[in-house]
């Protein structure tokens, strides 16, 4: 998997490619995010493309999500599409995970 | 080895014989007897009771009451050594009634000595010996016979088959009959019930009928694999066919037949179609116009003629409808007058019973003619097996569609895409909402993902099937594995704060769905049912309380 990546200021936004992030994908999104977590401190995911996410592609972002923090970083989210927010409201992730609407609100939100 | 000392019991009232016996004893030399002796007939009922001794001597005349009295008496309370009767008299009526009351033997008192007294008693211990060997011989045979019979005749009847409550009872007769019966389904709501009797009683019956279920079972899987290329199932007339073809050869050569029916079930269709071969006729009640009628057919049994064309007929049945398979031990259990329970007696039961469920009909019906018997016991099994067309509660699926995939996690989105594709249909009106779609979809893709996680354990190259059904407002999507058993409600509950990577897709399948449930068929594999209806949401119910 490869990750479309970009910087506004200090901040990186990664692209996580769609349409679906599931179980068949979930590793391949861990390994790739990877080198980014070694770098970055301040990273957003950019959700626009998926349109699919299950329990599995969670747990890869909750993983990312605790990496960054043990580093003193942190992960957001932006771009996400309903259905996605309903399973992030279903397991309270909503609660453990800042999400905005856009990756420049994302970014700022850092400042 | 020295002999064991052989006791004796002697009923006698003449203490004059006691002491005359006791020297007959004495004189005889490579045995050891030791002599007890009773002298009225009270105190040697209770000694021959007490079932102390080897051999009892037993005289003719014991005050007012006679040895052959006492030898019945004697039998009927459970006295199991033989019994010797002792008369002065020649007269050979006596004797002829004290052997068909249950002695052993008879000795002329005036005539005995020592080595005709010694030779009775061993003629009499012997013959016991013979006679116990026979009897546990025969309690065995009853044994295997009886765990041939429930390990391998008597299969209980399928009970998820949409719109039939199906139960069948069978109470034991002295000996293994040679009843059997089984089932062969095909898909939700189609059955065939075999139900045979073999010629013949005890292991060779049973043995024969436990054969028979085997054959059935084999020919109708051969029959449908040869059959599948034209897309149907066997006819139960071609079911019959080919478990004749196969069994009668060794029928003949060991002089038997078997007597049955085979009928098929179709509830979609409302139609029973079957074929008797000579079996007791199949009793179909229809309680909507009280009448009572008799599934016949014309053919022979099974293993009589090899060139017999067996037919099926068909009939129509209706909802709540009755039909009751049985074993001629129902209808021909006497009563002590030798008046048999007959069609009167079961008729009378099924329509008294008729409301009832096919468990407690089948009961009703061995009851009443165990009763009818008096419960002492009937020459054949008394068997029923009770088919009852019932409204489950469930409606049939409007539209259907099903999906085998392999155990790859790529496959998973395949069965997403149907289910989005499915739950368009019109026949689902009112139509789920894109939310309500939405959380299916999710729930389906959770629960594909733990049958490959939990029940495959990754391996890819197993299969899933999902299956779905279209109903009025309602989707029922139905997974099915043959992995590992995993049962969603092991699963402990989430932890919410982020703190672990996994274990939130039972959770999200419980909340995603309006209701599922899990099982583990006959067949060993998962089963897990998802079913969403179509409440008119556009979104989540707000989250329940952390």
């Amino acid at each position: 998997m490869t990750l479309k990546t970009r910087k506004i200021d200090e901040v990186m936004i990664v692209g996580v490619p769609g349409p679906n992030l599931d179980i068949s994908s979930s590793d391949a999104f861990k390994i790739a995010m990877a080198p980014i977590l070694a770098s970055d401190r301040k990273v957003v995911l950019d959700l626009g493309d998926v349109e699919f996410m299950d329990s599995s592609a969670l747990g890869s972002f909750l993983t990312c999500l605790r990496q960054l923090n043990a580093a003193g970083g942190d992960m957001k989210l932006c771009r996400m599409r309903k259905t996605i927010r309903n399973l992030f409201e279903l397991v309270r992730m909503h609660r453990v995970f800042e999400i905005l609407d856009t990756a420049d609100e994302a970014a700022a939100s850092f400042r | 080895m020295a002999e064991q000392p052989v006791r004796v019991l002697l009923i006698d009232d003449d203490r004059d014989y006691y002491l005359l016996t006791r020297e007959l004893l004495w004189e005889i030399e490579d045995s050891t007897y030791i002599l007890d002796w009773s002298n009225d007939y009270a105190s040697g009922l209770e000694a021959a009771r007490s079932n102390a001794h080897d051999v009892i001597l037993i005289d003719y005349m014991l005050g007012a009451r006679t040895g052959i009295d006492l030898v019945s008496e004697a039998l009927a309370s459970g006295c199991r050594a033989p019994m010797v009767l002792l008369t002065n008299q020649t007269d050979k009526s006596i004797a002829r009634a004290a052997v068909s009351a249950g002695a052993a033997d008879y000795l002329i008192k005036g005539r005995i000595d020592a080595y005709a007294l010694d030779r009775s008693i061993r003629f009499a211990r012997e013959r016991r010996r013979a006679e116990d060997a026979i009897e546990k011989a025969r309690t065995r045979e009853i044994e295997i016979g009886a765990n041939i019979q429930n390990a391998l005749l008597l299969s209980e009847p399928p009970e998820d088959v949409r719109g039939l409550d199906i139960a069948a009872v069978s109470r034991p007769s002295q000996r293994v009959d040679g009843d059997f019966w089984c089932f062969a389904r095909y898909g939700d709501s189609e059955l065939d019930v075999l139900i045979g009797d073999v010629m013949g009683k005890g292991v060779p019956a049973a043995l024969f009928a436990a054969a028979s279920k085997m054959v059935f079972g084999t020919n109708v899987l051969r029959l449908i694999l040869l059959l599948r290329q034209y897309a149907r199932l066997p006819d139960p007339e071609e079911i019959v066919a080919a478990l004749h073809h196969s069994m009668t050869a060794n029928l003949a050569r060991l002089g038997s037949f078997i007597t049955l029916c085979c009928a098929r079930f179709e509830v979609r269709k409302q139609q029973i179609t079957f074929v008797d071969a000579g079996h007791m006729r199949t009793l179909h009640y229809r309680p909507s116009n009280n009448r009572i009628t008799y599934l016949e057919g014309d053919n022979l049994p099974i293993g009589v003629s090899s060139t017999e064309l067996y037919t099926q007929s068909r009939a129509a049945f209706e909802q709540d409808d009755v039909f009751v398979f049985y074993s001629d031990g129902v209808t021909e259990a006497r009563d002590g007058n030798g008046a048999m329970f007959g069609l009167e007696g079961l008729e009378a039961t099924v329509r008294a019973t008729a409301h009832l469920s096919a468990r407690e009909i089948a009961d009703s019906i061995c009851d009443a003619a165990m009763k009818h018997a008096n419960h002492r016991g009937t020459a054949d099994d008394v068997t029923c097996l009770v088919v009852r067309t019932v409204d489950d509660g469930n409606e049939w699926p409007l539209q259907t569609t099903s999906m085998e995939v392999t155990s790859a996690p790529h496959e998973i989105d395949s069965m997403r895409r149907l289910v989005d594709w499915f739950c368009d249909k019109q026949a689902i009106d009112p139509p789920l909402t894109a939310y309500e779609k939405s959380t299916l979809v999710l729930a389906v893709s959770e629960a594909a993902s733990n049958i490959l996680h939990h029940a495959y354990w990754g391996t890819r190259d197993r299969r899933v099937q999902v299956t779905l059904e279209a109903y009025k407002g309602e989707v029922r999507v139905e997974l099915t594995d043959w992995g590992r058993r995993f049962d969603p409600n092991d699963v402990r509950a989430p932890d919410f704060d982020g703190t672990r990577d996994g274990g939130f897709g039972v959770y999200i399948i419980s909340q995603s769905v309006d209701d599922y449930s899990y099982s583990r068929d006959a067949l060993g594999r998962n089963r897990l049912l998802l079913i969403r209806r179509a409440h008119g949401r556009h979104e989540a119910e707000p989250p329940p309380p952390h």
